[in-house]
């Protein structure tokens, strides 16, 4: 009895990596989907309570305020939710595609899990005590308990552990594939392990060198400016690497999912390199309103930033052609009428069909606000937070959600039933209208210049502020719909990696074209565009940081602003 | 053969396939982005 146990698990573990499918490696990149649906969970009902309160619908209680809980919000869902989905994600196809992970590549993210989740924790307790409501971009000079930055320095820790991790298992990959290209999921891999390690370290300075020494007062003062920068080489970035791992899957993945194949590997290849080049750079376009940075760094700042509206258009081109041509192939006629060969019931190609349409606005936003002028009409407005809602909450997480209905039964061993992608639909539509209504409202209310970070008030019923009122209502409305779209997904996500019927599911990589031309070995030359990223981040940040810190403003003490 | 000759017919076709609807697609996103820009340029003129 006990051989034919031994025979028939020795056959379905071979079964299982033919397949690349490999148990340890799944258990990771469960865990790490796991803990970013939780994440979801409870930041977003964090945000429902944030959206009730804007609308005066809600009043919080003074020992759990609008400030406490926006800087809880950010964090769980800004980053928790992405990195752990991104590090589960990524490190699924860093398994599937180069033959399982290596031991001590496990290891690492492993360790990287813990050191995370203990960061979140200490971050988590200070906000929880309402000694650290200074939101999750924690500005200078407002200045929050000295263990809430600790927290910040583990999760930092613990992100570079699993960029390591990645990094040791393409190289050694392409150390036994000598001349051959590192697979097209792994590649997207790679360079957002690259930013993640590069932009990490901007926030590392920030953090570990200016301000816990500022908190513990081992220093009395802190340079802004330089924090802020620092700040926003990182924050840009992040924003950036969650659109490339969203991009990653529709590049990658959908093509497979309506029946197609893959555009253009070189275009592909092209777009991960000039994101990884021109993205740090875009940082200060957050600050476009800062004083003290002169107007030619800030022109070429908005010129760094518009730069990477271009990989985005050469990204809308290649996701319409395949669609064209994959629905053309399947009998679609006319100029527009073969969208309707599109598989519009299957939730695996609707959620990150979705975010990609949102990404057109959403991009079309951001092009506005890096201009200097155009920013003064919606900086620190709502508008404000109606785009971020729109590129992260619908671009990003609709793919996540996409991918989470092949990525969790696929890890799971389990498979999508009918029942579940019939839920992934209604979810998708839920979602779609509650972010409508919600990211809508926020922009139009905040052209009208209702303030960003900012809990209800009326400002003494002035008229002004009240006739913001109808929208924060829309805004509400959103809201709710948007925490029934959370509890929907999440039980989807609990059902598929618990409950679902046992099964293979496939981990969906589209083919490139019969036809495609051979990419050439250049975009495999990471060391020279990893230089190329230097060189252009020491052109956009040397002079300004240089400036901030020669002609310092005075510098600014700790400050309790809540 | 004649298999063979329909395949390849095939294949001519597919590359032939127009992209006339991903042009104009992409068109869609470019006036959606300067749409925007002229909105929030007008709103800018207007309130300075």
């Amino acid at each position: 009895m006990k051989m034919e146990a031994d025979l028939i698990a020795g056959f379905k573990e071979k079964t299982n990596k033919m397949l690349g499918f490999y148990t340890e490696d799944a258990k990771l990149s469960k865990s790490y989907i796991a803990v970013a649906f939780i994440a979801l969970l409870v930041g977003g009902f964090l945000g429902l309570l944030q959206g009730l309160n804007r609308a005066g619908l809600l009043e919080l209680p003074t020992w759990f305020n609008y400030y406490q809980v926006l800087t809880a919000h950010g964090l769980l869902l800004i980053l928790v939710l992405t990195a752990f989905f991104t590090i589960g994600y990524f490190y699924a196809a860093l398994s599937h595609n180069l033959g399982g992970l290596l031991p001590k590549v496990r290891k690492l993210a492993w360790i990287g899990f813990y050191v995370k989740l203990v960061g979140f924790v200490l971050a988590v307790i200070p906000i929880l005590m309402n000694e650290a409501s200074v939101m999750y971009t924690f500005y200078p000079p407002m200045a929050a308990h000295p263990v809430f930055y600790i927290g910040l320095a583990l999760i930092v820790v613990g992100v570079w552990l699993c960029c390591i991790g990645a990094f040791i298992q393409v190289a050694n990959w392409r150390k036994n594939h000598k001349g051959q290209h590192v697979p097209i999921l792994s590649y997207f891999a790679t360079g957002v392990f690259v930013l993640l390690f590069f932009a990490l370290m901007f926030v590392a300075v920030e953090v570990l060198f200016m301000i816990i020494p500022w908190v513990f007062g081992w220093v009395d003062t802190i340079n802004v400016m330089v924090a802020r920068t620092l700040f926003w080489a990182f924050g840009h970035t992040l924003v950036n690497i969650w659109y490339l791992t969203a991009v990653s899957a529709w590049y990658v993945v959908v093509p497979k999912i309506i029946g197609g194949k893959r555009w253009s590997d070189l275009l592909t290849r092209v777009v991960v390199i000039a994101l990884v080049i021109m993205n740090i750079t875009g940082g200060f376009h957050h600050q476009i309103i800062d004083p003290g940075i002169n107007a030619v760094v800030k022109f070429m700042h908005v010129f760094m930033s518009l730069a990477i509206g271009f990989p985005s258009l050469m990204t809308a081109f290649a996701l319409f052609a395949v669609f064209e041509r994959t629905a053309r192939r399947k009998g679609g006629k006319g100029l527009i009428g073969w969208w309707k060969k599109m598989p519009w019931g299957d939730v695996r190609f609707l959620a990150p069909f979705i975010a990609m349409l949102s990404f057109i606005p959403a991009g079309a936003g951001g092009i506005a606000q890096s201009t200097n002028q155009l920013d003064q009409v919606v900086h620190n407005t709502m508008w404000i937070v109606g785009h971020f809602h729109l590129t992260l909450g619908m671009s990003v997480v609709m793919t996540f959600f996409g991918i989470s209905y092949w990525l969790v039964p696929f890890i799971s061993n389990r498979v999508l039933t009918p029942q579940i992608n019939r839920l992934g639909v209604i979810q998708t539509w839920i979602w779609t209208i509650g972010m409508i209504c919600m990211s809508g409202a926020m922009h139009y209310v905040g052209l009208l210049g209702s303030p960003r970070r900012t809990s209800y008030t009326t400002y003494g019923d002035h008229a002004t502020a009240l006739g913001w009122d109808p929208y924060l209502m829309l805004l509400a409305v959103g809201g709710t719909l948007l925490i029934v779209g959370v509890i929907l997904q999440v039980y989807a996500v609990f059902n598929m990696m618990f409950f679902a019927p046992k099964g293979e599911t496939e981990f969906p990589i589209a083919e490139e074209e019969d036809n495609a031309t051979k990419t050439p070995y250049l975009t495999e030359r990471w060391g020279i565009w990893i230089v190329v990223m230097l060189i252009v981040v020491a052109m956009a940040y040397v002079i300004p940081l240089t400036e901030f810190i020669v002609n310092a403003p005075p510098g600014s003490p700790p400050f309790k602003t809540w | 053969m004649a298999s063979t000759k329909v395949t390849h017919k095939g294949k001519k076709q597919e590359q032939e396939a127009p992209l006339k609807g991903t042009w104009i697609s992409v068109t869609v996103v470019g006036l959606v982005i300067v749409a925007t820009y002229i909105v929030l340029y007008g709103l800018y003129m207007a309130r300075i």
